[in-house]
């Protein structure tokens, strides 16, 4: 758990805005609240520096007192010297306190984005007879989905139509969004766009891609000094972090399920404000569940045969590379969006 | 040498108009089997507009979509589906048009599927399109 520290705390520094770590996880794509209570994460966060270092400040004591407490007669006689407080290698503890903080600049995620941006073929062009047809549609979506957010961010959302006629969306970091034509084309499906859209957003605002990036930045360095460095110098050098990542080996597309039933409960969020009354809140909810894909219907890598042994092969690397690709089960998804549109239920009654 | 030259002439005589959707094809040759390749430059001087060939070439190349959080897991082809898109498309004047035209002017079944393919996606008609790409897999593997 971030707790943030009140000004004139203990470590509080004159114009320093500290985070204290008191949690670490080995993953950065931890959800604290699957309820999406803050639709923007926060991002204020300018001295990640300082809260790395407060925490590394505060492993150093414990690693001294707890050596001590071990054999406090060793040192009192003076046979054991108290170690340096610490080494220029980057712990375990600090590397997944680093995972944790928000420190990846917008300069930064954005340029990830674009990068990913350029790869993607399929977006229907906005000047052509389609795209002059749907993009109106679909922008009004994102105009009203996002005016409904209420807290203050420096994206810059830009939504693509993809040429297909599938039903699906995505969301790449920086705010780049991208929603089938299949659901922008036709009215019908127009109240699971509005989720779809919302749903990305979420992804978005909570900074899951990112998070990803920053995670896998930090596996990639090695001492304390080079993590400092890094944390403090993106801003300046967006690359410096780029040149960390592996960004070809796609390994930021990890579908964790907490993080997929945030996304949900931030676009219920966010449409119970954009959408005009309960009903059309329900009409987006309920088109989504009952156009999620059944269990038969998701691809998966099974098809490879045991006689094919370059199939297994490239089956198992998938399975290594990405252990925890996947989507909550439908099931997952419809308890989560019951709960959450309960709570806010609940909390319009109260006020 | 030919086929690399024809190949340059086709990603050249896409641009500039379409030089910002175009440039994959560049990088598309240095790594297409040569049949790709082949069609690509078959649809040279087609009506065929350069953006629809690339996404072409990129799903005959199964090129995955690089990263992003998606909304739910894809679904697998539904050819029926596919097949009923087809009938819809060849139903619309224009796009029957255009494919009667590439009838007419192109011999190599192959490259007139690669065609009608990357007319189908202009037009919208996405899984008319698929239907035809998967022919496609079929027929140059």
């Amino acid at each position: 758990m971030l707790a943030a520290f009140a000004s004139g705390g203990m470590y509080a520094q004159p114009e320093v805005t500290t985070r204290e770590i008191t949690k670490l996880s080995p993953h950065a794509s931890v959800v604290l609240d699957r309820n999406c209570p803050d639709v923007v994460q926060p991002f204020t966060l300018t001295d990640n520096a300082a809260s790395l270092a407060l925490f590394s400040a505060k492993e150093a004591l414990s690693d001294i007192s707890n050596a001590f407490l071990k054999d406090p007669a060793g040192f009192l006689s003076g046979k054991r010297k108290l170690a340096a407080p610490s080494t220029d290698k980057l712990s375990a503890s600090a590397r997944l306190a680093a995972k944790q903080l928000n420190w990846l600049p917008m300069t930064a995620e954005v340029a990830y984005g674009q990068r990913q941006h350029e790869e993607e073929t399929e977006v229907l062009a906005r000047d052509s007879r389609l795209g002059r047809q749907h993009y109106p549609v679909a922008d009004r979506m994102l105009q009203e989905i996002l005016a409904a957010v209420g807290q203050p961010h420096d994206y810059r959302f830009q939504l693509f139509i993809l040429k297909s006629s599938s039903r699906n969306a995505v969301a790449r970091p920086g705010g780049f969004l991208y929603i089938d034509q299949g659901l922008i084309d036709d009215p019908v499906q127009w109240p699971k766009a509005y989720f779809a859209i919302a749903h990305e957003v979420g992804h978005v605002l909570q900074r899951h891609e990112t998070k990803e990036l920053q995670s896998n930045a930090i596996d990639a360095i090695e001492s304390k000094t080079d993590l400092m460095n890094v944390v403090t110098n993106t801003r300046i050098d967006p690359n410096l972090l780029l040149n960390y990542v592996k960004v070809q080996k796609g390994r930021f597309t990890k579908y964790h399920v907490d993080q997929e039933l945030q996304a949900d409960s931030c676009a219920v969020r966010l449409l119970s404000r954009a959408l005009p009354d309960a009903t059309a809140l329900a009409a987006a909810v309920d088109a989504f569940v009952a156009d999620l894909p059944r269990p038969q219907e998701v691809q998966t890598n099974t098809q490879s045969s045991l006689a094919d042994a370059g199939k297994l092969a490239r089956s198992v690397q998938e399975v290594v590379d990405s252990p925890l690709k996947r989507h909550p089960s439908n099931q997952e998804r419809v308890q989560n969006l019951r709960s959450i549109r309960a709570e806010i239920r609940a909390g319009e009654r109260a006020r | 040498m030919r086929r690399l030259t024809l190949f340059l002439a086709l990603a050249g005589a896409c641009m500039p108009a379409m030089a910002q959707r175009c440039q994959g094809l560049l990088e598309a040759k240095a790594t297409a089997p040569s049949a790709v390749q082949a069609l690509v430059t078959a649809l040279h001087g087609s009506d065929a507009a350069c953006g629809s060939i690339k996404v072409i070439v990129d799903r005959m190349l199964n090129r995955k979509r690089t990263g992003g959080r998606r909304l739910e897991d894809d679904r697998p082809f539904d050819e029926p589906k596919a097949q009923a898109n087809l009938e819809a498309a060849l139903r619309e004047p224009a796009v029957r048009a255009r494919i009667d035209q590439g009838r007419k002017d192109i011999t190599d079944e192959t490259a007139l599927l690669a065609y009608e393919a990357a007319v189908f996606d202009e037009e919208g008609f996405y899984g008319a399109r698929d239907l035809r790409v998967q022919q496609l897999q079929q027929r140059v593997q």
